[in-house]
């Protein structure tokens, strides 16, 4: 009999974060601007241990651009990812995803509502750091209700899980009318930063609310994993999982709320990048298998190494244009989502 | 069977409504070694009986209680999982995991949160699995067993909880009659060997006349009456109960032959 060990959890996740370091320093040496390996090196093993290169305009680029753009895509891959992977043994579907179920585009919405809030009322925006993820939270949270109400609640049935992903696809295409024309009346100046925002986009520049989504992400993570046994037997069915023990209700709110926080969090600067939660969970099944105490793990540093890499391919592929990340990963994403609808597959 | 033997779980008065009562004022005790069968038409509330018992639905009005005092709406899920293994009607699929895999579930309540299965888990499962006969296939996908295998496997995953008490939902539905008779003899077994306390809920009164200890018969969300099979099992209730008449025999070995009379003269 195989069993699942704490040890096969720990390899693999070593071995994904030496890809995602691979990654990293490939994606840190491409760019508009390439800059050579040798280069890379030496200007990494300076500013480790020597003194700051002032003026150095390689080194800004890496240090100030790249650096945190990784830092950034890296966060907002893995959240999206898990998230993916909660709401897909939440809702016994592989389909389900925060982009596909809604909570992408009600973070949006959230994070909408609280810059036009803010600017009306004056209030400096970027001094309250907390506010635009938190309104993000509050926005996903609040869709992920909505769904859940206009699908006639329960989840028993495979039938409910359908008519869920459903009332998501409906109430995101809803959402993001509604954010159209929120954005477009408030007649904001930086229109093409909003559009590409809206598709899901890494490129504005990182500010300090970098490091509280990325500690947002972290904590949810580590919330979300004592989850993942109780999930299994969720996907296999509710009153299975009831029978084995499971406090069904109590699970199912805590990781609602949770997958919603993080998506609220990365949306907040990210935009809704889609179907990073479809593509991610589903590539790492086939490769470690369904038991989500691998692959929570798992997911979260491939979608950080899947979504950087995409964000690099976004950044060079038109050079010195750049495309938004949510254009690549929709490419990708919705051949994969149409497969899967086809083979029907179950968890 | 010893009439003294005290309770493990029992319901007392209890009912039940979602909009209509569905149980009126059900008491039932289950007892260490012995087969309880519920028997009774459908939409009688008998597995709404089960369910109570099992904890999965809380009673509107009266008690669970399990060895007499704790009630069971006071115990979270996992101690109830220790406790008390249900077979469902409708259990999850699990297709894709193997037959271990999917047994070793059953060891789910006895792990803390952040416990992984370990040998004497992996022991446990291997044991549930030869007691249900399921040793040489269980390294087969669950999707590759028959219909009877897979009641097998459910039953293993239940004993792999290493409850005290096992409550099956019509354990024997739509199962040809040579493995109903098969299921039913090696769950007597294991309740008389291991002192388990089982309540099987069918609407196969033949099964249940041969094989239970006890039987409640159920209409209507009451207990019509309840007793050991001689007490219960007798023509005048089967009319009662289902408005057809029977042949009732008792056979050598203490239980009975029950045959609905399938005659133009029967009283309907």
């Amino acid at each position: 009999m195989k069993r699942l060990s704490r040890r096969r959890i720990v390899a693999v996740s070593f071995a994904l974060l030496i890809a995602w370091a691979c990654a990293a320093t490939f994606a840190l040496a491409v760019g508009s601007v390439a800059i050579p390996p040798g280069n890379l090196v030496r200007l990494l093993v300076r500013r480790v241990f020597g003194p700051p290169a002032e003026g150095d305009p390689l080194a800004t680029i890496l240090f100030s651009v790249r650096l945190p753009r990784i830092f950034l895509s890296s966060v907002v891959g893995a959240a999206l990812a898990v998230a993916g992977a909660a709401f897909q043994s939440l809702l016994r579907n592989p389909l389900a995803d925060p982009f596909v179920l809604g909570v992408s585009s009600g973070a949006s919405l959230g994070t909408i509502v609280y810059s036009i809030l803010t600017a009306s009322w004056g209030v400096a925006a970027a001094g309250f750091v907390f506010g635009r993820p938190f309104a993000a939270f509050v926005g996903a949270a609040l869709v992920v209700a909505a769904v859940y109400f206009v699908a006639g609640g329960g989840t028993k049935s495979s039938e409910g899980s359908q008519r869920l992903l459903l009332a998501g696809v409906v109430l995101a295409s809803f959402i993001s009318s509604i954010n159209v024309v929120l954005l477009t009346s408030t007649s904001q100046a930086d229109l093409r930063g909003i559009f590409y925002w809206l598709i899901g986009d890494l490129s504005r520049p990182a500010d300090v609310s970098l490091y509280l989504v990325a500690g947002v992400v972290c904590v949810g993570f580590v919330l979300l994993y004592p989850f993942s046994r109780g999930l299994n037997l969720i996907a296999m069915g509710e009153e299975d999982a009831m029978i084995l023990g499971v406090e069904v209700p109590g699970v199912k709110v805590a990781v609602y709320l949770i997958a919603s926080l993080i998506t609220g969090a990365v949306v907040s600067v990210g935009g809704p990048i889609a179907y990073i939660g479809l593509i991610c969970p589903h590539l790492v099944r086939m490769m470690f298998g369904n038991d989500n105490r691998i692959l929570f793990p798992a997911v979260f540093l491939f979608g950080a190494i899947f979504t950087l890499l995409a964000d690099t391919v976004a950044r060079t592929l038109l050079a010195p244009a750049e495309l938004p990340v949510g254009v690549i990963t929709a490419l990708i994403g919705a051949p994969l989502f149409i497969y899967l609808s086809r083979r029907r597959s179950s968890l | 069977m010893s009439g003294a033997a005290t309770p493990v779980l029992e319901a007392r008065n209890v009912s039940f409504s979602y909009r209509n009562p569905v149980v009126c004022n059900v008491s039932l005790s289950l007892v260490p070694g012995a087969v309880t069968g519920i028997i009774g038409p459908n939409g009688s509330g008998k597995t709404t009986v089960l369910r109570l018992l099992g904890g999965i639905l809380r009673p509107a009005s009266g008690q669970i209680l399990l060895d007499g005092r704790t009630s069971l709406g006071t115990l979270g899920r996992r101690e109830i999982a220790r406790r008390i293994a249900i077979v469902p009607q409708n259990a999850s699929d699990g297709s894709q995991l193997t037959v271990a895999e999917f047994a070793m579930q059953g060891r789910s309540p006895h792990l803390t949160r952040f416990g992984f299965e370990g040998a004497h888990d992996e022991e446990i499962t291997m044991a549930a699995l030869e007691m249900a006969q399921l040793t040489r296939h269980s390294e087969a996908r669950v999707r590759e067993l028959s219909g009877g295998e897979r009641q097998r496997l459910l039953l293993a995953r239940a004993l792999a909880q290493e409850p005290g008490i096992l409550l099956l939902d019509e354990f024997t539905a739509n199962l040809d009659i040579n493995f109903q008779v098969e299921l039913m003899r090696l769950v007597a077994r294991l309740t008389h060997e291991r002192k388990l306390s089982t309540l099987v809920v069918s609407h196969e009164i033949h099964l249940l006349a041969g094989f239970a200890d006890h039987i409640a018969l159920m209409s209507g969300g009451a207990i019509r009456c309840q007793g050991p099979v001689s007490k219960v099992i007798t023509r005048e209730n089967l009319i009662q109960l289902f408005g057809l008449d029977f042949q009732v025999r008792p056979l050598p070995t203490g239980s009975f032959e029950v045959l609905p009379i399938l005659d133009e003269r029967s009283p309907t």
